[in-house]
């Protein structure tokens, strides 16, 4: 595979479930009905927060394959279900978390309980239990902005990850050190990275990329 | 990659816990399987449209949750032919 590209910032929002986005109805009766407008505005935009709800999007989702619980990465932090996915509550996190934004998480294979996750204003940060308490883990990264994150299930010190703008980063001592390994796919609107266990024949496994332009393919050799 | 589109967005893309060459990729109309390892792909025809993220069970391939950039998180019992609505 070529791994060469002109890099973009990709935009992330889909829009449609966007609270944001779902409040721009009410500003027309702003003008005419001050607090009825206040109370839609209120639902539209901070009711979820306030009343602790699930925001209406979403970007990751992973599995405590242990206990069954679901965790859900969104821009307004993390939400965990413990009915498959019926009713979530958001989390109060603990540790040193930058920002709120999870655009991606992925589990260690050896351990449910190690978690990684990155967002837009996350870099990469570290749990080691379950997601509770969580620490910094990017050094070497040049940017807050992560997109994606994929752990090597063969080696689960190796991670790699996707830097906005500045292309792929690799880690082979569980996330606490990056390197820049090359500018990725030819799409560089990256929008998961994926480590799968078959072999390449040359010592490594294949990596993967979804884009914006479709599914890369590449052996981990870099 | 017979069978899935190229030049179109890769939402989310994984493959099984327990066979690699089992792969799932989604795109804006719908997630497509692979039972090879990538070579040929093939739309789920009942699987949810605007999947942006998907994990499976580690314990239980079979069991697959998929969630919608809209919010929405639909759960899989049979590997990704039926789909159910969570919530």
């Amino acid at each position: 595979m070529k791994c060469s590209a002109a890099l973009r910032v990709p935009s992330c929002a889909t829009g449609k479930g966007n609270s944001a986005c779902s409040s721009l109805p009410v500003l027309y009766q702003m003008k005419t009905k001050g607090f009825l407008w206040l109370f839609m505005l209120w639902l539209g935009f901070g009711a979820n927060n306030v009343l602790g709800q699930e925001p209406n999007h979403l970007h990751s989702l992973i599995l405590d394959s242990e206990t069954g619980t679901l965790l859900k990465g969104t821009h307004h932090g993390l939400y965990e279900s413990r009915d498959e996915a019926k009713t979530w509550n958001k989390r109060a996190l603990k540790g040193e978390i930058p920002g709120t934004d999870f655009m991606t998480m992925v589990v260690a294979p050896n351990n449910p309980k190690l978690l990684f996750a990155g967002g837009h204003d996350l870099a990469v940060i570290k749990s080691e239990d379950g997601g509770m308490t969580w620490r910094r883990a990017g050094k070497g990264l040049p940017v807050m902005d992560i997109h994606a994150l994929a752990i090597d299930p063969t080696k689960p010190q190796r991670l790699h990850t996707w830097a906005v703008g500045h292309g792929l980063y690799r880690s082979d001592d569980g996330a606490k050190t990056w390197s820049r390994i090359n500018d990725g796919p030819d799409n560089s609107h990256v929008t998961s990275l994926t480590s799968v266990p078959i072999p390449t024949g040359m010592g490594g496994i294949f990596f993967y990329a979804g884009t914006a332009g479709g599914l890369f393919q590449s052996p981990d050799c870099f | 990659m017979g069978g899935l589109p190229t030049q179109k967005t890769i939402y989310a893309f994984v493959h099984s816990p327990k066979d690699s060459k089992t792969m799932y990729a989604a795109l804006r109309e719908g997630v497509y399987l692979s039972k090879d390892g990538g070579n040929q792909w093939s739309l789920l025809k009942k699987s949810p449209k605007g999947v942006v993220t998907i994990v499976i069970h580690a314990k239980d391939s079979s069991k697959i949750f998929a969630g919608t950039g809209d919010g929405n998180i639909f759960l899989s019992k049979d590997g990704g032919f039926n789909w159910k609505l969570q919530k």
